[in-house]
């Protein structure tokens, strides 16, 4: 499939939790344990839509968000942050440093897909079809 | 140019005058000698050198000039001989009245004699008799040498003589005294003594002249009468009137001189009019002066008593014995006797002990001749002693004899008595400012104790500021130790919870590969779990946050149909479970709010689940309406949503506790209703973090009403 997901997410049982729903679903993922390479990996495999933890150790979610947004191209590519909504103003944090989505964990594996899948853009999703 | 015009007018006017005058005088000349026995023009140029300056003399030559050579022509002298002539009788007449008036102004320094006594004598010596003579002399010369009469050169120089003489001192008291005259005061009366006068002396010339009895003695009664009722002017125009009226008479060859040789005649009455002006004129003016005197004497005499009756001194003025021969009524005043002290000794009234002193300083001044000071006591009527402060100084006699002793006083008793209480005060004040500098110091050294005291107060102030600064540091910090905290643990938490849910559900969709039916209850069982330990995590970090004041309410528009609707559909699956009817009454005037559209799902979300919890069998209805509600700042629009129930309700003593966290109301069904317990103490504190509140109703066994309340925005938003 040409449809490809980076997903930089540091725990592991998580990293295959969404591994094994997208993949499910047809879909290419390349994963990442830590921002740095999340972002090295973006430069590279060009995904379609990049899922990010934003409780990274080190380098932080907002932190790769920004990296990912200033690269004029990978500014393109949508960014939904998949986080355990913890505390006031996450969510308008993450919007700020440039994710286009916010999902929050625990996950329902039933929807998940279907909300990470909004966040494609749309002629891809024609391309692919 | 104005000054300049004006003498000159004054010389042509004064040259006119002369001759109209000379002109005048003329016709009182005999007529064989054509002498005429008053020469006045002679006075009117004295008079106006005199009155008016020597700038004059010019309108002197001129009239006399002028009037001579007149003369002359009439005599029938030859022109040539006639100007001759005239000249020289002008210098001559010019002469003598710049040089009488040269020579009184020189003797007596002054221009107008008749002020004096003394002056009337030079005016009479200098102007009348010695400056004539030089007219007479030249004048007669001229004559002589045009006419070759040098035999009766003395007689007629005599006669000129005497007639410019009285024409002197006849008309110029005239003309000095005419100034001195009151014009406005009893002017008529005066005018009317004069006429009477001027009648009396014409009276006494009819009689002289017409009968020739000689009672020519009744004119020197007449001038004194002048000279006491009428003054220096009114007796100058009577002894005028008088040298007319007897010149006049002489011309007519009348009178006792009637049968005399004509010049005999002239030269006796020229002598008698002489004597009776000079005798008028000096009577009047040293009359006049003495009355000055006398006034003057007055007003001095009233300045004295003027100033003596203001005086706060004592003035005393006493005979070479010490008696008084005259005191300041200041003196009476001050010493309170009432009886006139004239005559008294000054020593009486010296205090006993003084008394010597005085004595001895008050010869001593009557022996040198010169003042004393000196400090002593006078005793007033009643015996009270006062200070005085005296100067003695002598007034002497006509002959430098010390005559009589003033000594001025100065009562000082008061002022003594004042500088006294000044020095008194001085060492009051000098006293108090002692006693205030040891307060001073005293307060000093007290308040040096006490701004000790003050700066350890200071240091432990210091010190506590700085223990609570660090106290407010470490609550700080520990507050963002609790924040970050809670994020971890809600981090930490959900994370294996991510998992469990994530494979639990994707186990149970079959995607993993099929289960058995006891499988699948059982994982269900465990998905169960997970979801309340989901439920549980996100209540404590709820209230949590609300507690460590983390939870912060974001504002913006709530679409409350939308929102109603979207909260019912949630709860709608569980209701229907329960075979429950969920019913939602709202008000179609409510359109929008404005809170936190999460917070209010919240809220409504958990007061529906509560109810449909609690609720066997019935209805659960969702009511919205509008209303007012009592706030401390008065009424504000509010939005109601109200749960109501037919469920078990709610004891009355457990409604106050109802809201705390962790207390699930007891009924011996918590089994039946899991739950957290937490959350109606979240709506509860996330409704007022709103700005709303949530209070209930319930009546046990029937069911209950749970209303949340939302401050409506006033107007539009309804």
């Amino acid at each position: 499939m040409n449809r490809k997901f980076l997903l930089i997410e540091d725990n592991e049982q998580n990293r295959y939790l969404v591994n094994f729903l997208l993949e499910q679903r047809g879909y290419e993922i390349v994963s990442a344990d830590s921002g740095p390479l999340g972002i090295d990996l973006a430069g590279q495999v060009h995904p379609d839509l990049i899922l990010l933890d934003i409780q990274l150790p080190g380098m932080d979610g907002y932190t790769v968000a920004r990296a990912i947004k200033s690269n004029p191209a990978l500014r393109e590519i949508p960014i939904v942050a998949v986080t355990s909504y913890a505390m006031v103003g996450d969510r308008e944090q993450a919007m700020a440093a440039g994710c286009d989505g916010y999902i929050e964990k625990p996950i329902n594996p039933r929807t998940f897909v279907g909300e990470v899948e909004k966040f494609l853009r749309p002629q891809e999703k024609g391309d692919t079809l | 140019m104005k000054a300049v015009d004006r003498i000159w007018w004054a010389n042509a006017g004064l040259a006119v005058a002369y001759a109209v005058t000379a002109k005048l005088g003329l016709l009182l000349a005999l007529p064989t000698t054509n002498a005429t026995p008053v020469w006045f023009p002679a006075g009117l140029a004295l008079g106006a050198i005199l009155r008016w300056g020597p700038r004059l003399w010019p309108g002197i030559a001129l009239g006399a000039g002028l009037a001579n050579l007149h003369f002359l022509s009439l005599l029938g002298w030859s022109l040539p001989a006639a100007l001759a002539a005239s000249g020289s009788a002008a210098v001559g007449n010019t002469l003598e009245a710049l040089v009488g008036a040269y020579l009184i102004r020189r003797l007596t320094g002054v221009s107008n004699p008749f002020a004096q006594g003394a002056h009337v004598f030079v005016f009479v010596a200098c102007g009348a008799f010695a400056a004539t003579t030089i007219s007479a002399t030249v004048g007669m010369t001229t004559v002589c040498l045009g006419t070759a009469q040098w035999a009766h050169w003395q007689d007629i120089w005599l006669t000129w003589w005497l007639g410019d003489a009285v024409g002197v001192l006849v008309v110029v008291p005239l003309l000095g005294t005419w100034q001195a005259l009151d014009w406005t005061a009893a002017k008529k009366r005066r005018a009317a003594e004069t006429l009477l006068l001027a009648a009396g002396i014409f009276a006494v010339a009819w009689v002289v002249f017409t009968y020739a009895y000689n009672v020519n003695f009744l004119v020197v009664l007449l001038l004194l009468v002048a000279v006491f009722r009428l003054g220096q002017f009114g007796s100058a125009v009577v002894v005028f009137v008088l040298c007319v009226a007897s010149a006049f008479s002489i011309g007519q060859g009348h009178g006792i001189f009637a049968g005399w040789a004509q010049q005999k005649a002239l030269l006796v009455n020229q002598s008698f009019i002489g004597v009776m002006a000079i005798a008028t004129m000096l009577l009047a003016t040293i009359l006049r002066e003495r009355t000055a005197a006398g006034e003057r004497l007055r007003a001095s005499e009233q300045q004295f008593r003027l100033i003596m009756g203001n005086l706060a001194d004592l003035v005393a003025v006493l005979d070479l014995d010490g008696r008084h021969i005259y005191h300041s009524p200041s003196y009476q005043a001050i010493v309170g006797d009432p009886e006139p002290l004239c005559g008294s000794s000054f020593f009486d009234r010296v205090h006993p002990e003084d008394a010597a002193g005085v004595r001895a300083a008050f010869a001593e001044t009557v022996r040198r001749g010169a003042g004393h000071r000196l400090e002593y006591r006078l005793v007033d009527q009643s015996g009270r002693p006062h200070q005085i402060e005296s100067q003695s100084s002598v007034i002497r006699d006509a002959d430098g004899q010390v005559a009589q002793v003033v000594v001025v006083c100065r009562d000082v008793t008061e002022r003594r008595r004042a500088v006294e209480e000044v020095r008194r005060l001085h060492e009051e004040l000098q006293h108090h400012a002692e006693r205030l500098e040891r307060r001073v110091t005293e307060r000093t050294t007290e308040l040096q104790g006490t701004q000790g005291a003050l700066m350890n107060l200071v240091e432990d102030l210091n010190e506590k500021t700085r223990e609570l600064a660090s106290a407010k540091d470490r609550a700080e910090s520990a507050d963002r130790v609790k924040s970050s905290f809670l994020a971890t643990m809600s981090h930490e938490l959900r994370t294996p919870l991510n998992s469990i849910l994530g494979f639990t559900g994707i186990i149970l969709d079959g995607l993993a590969g099929p289960l058995n039916p006891e499988q699948e209850r059982q994982l269900a069982m465990v998905q169960g779990s997970a979801r309340h330990l989901l439920a549980l995590i996100n209540d404590v970090l709820d209230i949590s946050k609300i507690e460590a004041a983390q939870l912060e309410v974001v504002r913006g528009p709530v679409q409350v149909a939308a929102t109603v609707d979207r909260v019912v559909e949630l709860v709608r699956p569980l209701a229907q479970k329960k075979g429950l009817e969920l019913r939602v009454e709202l008000a179609p005037d409510i359109v929008t709010l404005t809170s936190d559209q999460r917070r209010v799902e919240q809220v409504l979300i958990n007061l529906l689940n509560n109810s449909v919890k609690f609720t066997e069998a019935g209805a659960v209805t969702l009511r919205v309406a509008r209303g007012e509600r009592a706030t401390p700042d008065g009424p504000q629009a509010a939005v109601y949503f109200a749960v109501s129930d037919t469920g078990i309700g709610i004891k009355p003593a457990d409604l106050a506790s109802l809201f705390q966290p962790f207390r699930q109301v007891e009924s011996g069904l918590t089994r039946h209703h899991e739950g957290t317990g937490l959350g109606l103490a979240i709506c509860r504190r996330l409704a007022e973090l709103m700005g709303g509140a949530i209070t209930v109703e319930s009546e046990w066994g029937k069911g209950s009403v749970f209303t949340f309340t939302l401050p409506a925005d006033e107007g539009t938003n309804l």
